[in-house]
C-alpha cells in the first residue's frame, strides 16, 4: 500500500539523474548570481551618489558653463602662480640657511649684549645724583636754568 | 505513511547568503515532488524538466524577494504553476488551470496519507487523476506531494481559498467515483 505521494513520486524516480544535472546547473547560475549581486548593489549606490550629484551639475554649473569655465581658468593660473612663487621662495630660503654653529654663536653675543646693558659692570661711573636748583634766585631765574639743564 | 516534513528547518537563509551547499540541498528536497507535480500538469518529459530548471533558475535569482522562509517550498511550486500557465500560453492550448470552478460549501480536511492505494490499484489511481480537470488535479496533487495548506494551494495556485476548497473537494470526490467505477 501506498500513499499518493509515494505513488507519485515513485512513478518519477527515472527522472532523478536528469534532474541532478539540472540541478548541478541551477547551483551554478546561483552561485553565479551571487557573485554577481555584490558589484550590482556597489554599483547601484555608487549610480545614486552619482545621480543625486548631477542633479546640482544639472541646475546650477551646465547653463552658465562658460562662466565657471572662466572662474576654473582663473583658479588655475593662480594656483600655477603661487606654486611657482612658492618654489622661488623656497629657493632664497634654501640659500640663506645658515649652519647652527653660527647661528649659536650669534645667540651667545646677543645674551652677552643683553647682560651688559641689563647688569652694568662695577667700572661704570656711578649716577650722577639730581642737580639741586638753589632756592636763593628769583623764581623767574629757577624756570631758565632749569630749562637750560 | 507521510514521509513529507513540511516544517522542516531548510537552510533558506544560508542559500539566500549564497553558499552552494545550502541550494544544493534546497533543490535536492524539492526536485523530484517539483518534477512530478509539473509532469502531471504538462504530461511531457522535456517540458516538465525545462520548467524545472527554470524554476531553479528564478528561485536563484529571485530567493532575496521572499520574505518568509517557511515558506519556501510553497514559493518554488508557485514559480513552476506560473511557468506551467506559461507553457500553455505558449502552446496555444487554453488555460486549463484559469477554469472557473463553482465554490463549494466545504472542502474535505483529509489527510492525504488516509488514501492508501493497493498495488494493483496504482495504474488506476493515476489514470482517474489524469482524467480529472487540471484545476483539480494540480490542488489534488499539491495536497498528495507536499500536503500543502489550503491557503498555500491557494497562493501556489493563484485562486481564492474558497475555491482551492471546491477543487479539492471535488477532486477527491471524482476521484473516488472513477476508482469505484473501475471496481466494479
Amino acid at each position: 500500500m501506498k500513499t499518493p505521494r509515494e505513488l507519485l513520486l515513485a512513478r518519477h524516480q527515472a527522472a532523478n539523474a536528469k534532474l541532478d544535472r539540472i540541478r548541478r546547473a541551477a547551483i551554478r547560475v546561483a552561485a553565479d548570481v551571487n557573485r554577481r549581486s555584490a558589484p550590482v548593489r556597489e554599483f547601484t549606490f555608487a549610480a545614486t551618489i552619482l545621480r543625486v550629484l548631477a542633479i546640482p551639475f544639472r541646475e546650477l554649473i551646465w547653463p552658465c558653463r562658460r562662466t565657471w569655465t572662466g572662474l576654473a581658468a582663473v583658479w588655475v593660473a593662480i594656483l600655477v602662480f603661487n606654486l611657482t612663487h612658492a618654489e622661488r621662495g623656497q629657493t632664497i630660503a634654501a640659500k640663506s640657511t645658515t649652519s647652527p654653529s653660527e647661528i649659536r654663536l650669534a645667540l651667545l653675543e646677543q645674551q652677552r649684549v643683553l647682560a651688559e646693558i641689563l647688569d652694568p659692570s662695577p667700572s661704570a661711573s656711578p649716577a650722577e645724583p639730581p642737580r639741586r636748583i638753589p632756592l636763593n634766585r628769583p623764581r623767574s631765574e629757577r624756570r631758565v636754568s632749569l630749562l637750560c639743564a | 505513511m507521510l514521509v513529507v516534513a513540511e516544517r522542516e528547518q531548510l537552510p533558506v537563509q544560508e542559500a539566500r547568503a549564497g553558499e552552494p551547499e545550502a541550494w544544493d540541498v534546497l533543490f535536492k528536497r524539492y526536485q523530484l515532488p517539483l518534477y512530478a507535480y509539473v509532469f502531471e500538469l504538462v504530461r511531457a518529459e522535456q517540458p516538465s524538466l525545462d520548467i524545472v530548471q527554470e524554476t531553479f533558475i528564478a528561485a536563484a535569482r529571485h530567493l532575496a524577494g521572499l520574505r518568509d522562509d517557511d515558506r519556501f517550498g510553497s514559493w518554488l511550486f508557485g514559480i513552476a504553476h506560473q511557468k506551467c500557465v506559461q507553457h500553455w500560453r505558449k502552446s496555444g492550448r487554453e488555460e486549463p488551470l484559469d477554469a472557473d470552478f463553482a465554490e463549494a460549501l466545504s472542502g474535505s480536511g483529509d489527510d492525504p496519507s488516509e488514501l492508501l492505494i493497493r498495488e494493483e490499484q496504482e495504474a488506476e489511481f493515476m489514470e482517474a487523476l489524469n482524467q480529472l480537470p487540471p484545476p483539480q488535479r494540480a490542488a489534488l496533487l499539491l495536497h498528495f506531494v507536499e500536503d500543502f495548506s489550503l491557503e498555500e494551494i491557494a497562493g501556489i495556485t493563484g485562486v481564492s481559498l474558497g475555491t482551492v476548497k471546491s477543487r479539492l473537494h471535488y477532486g477527491k470526490k471524482a476521484l473516488r467515483e472513477l476508482l469505484e467505477e473501475r471496481n466494479t
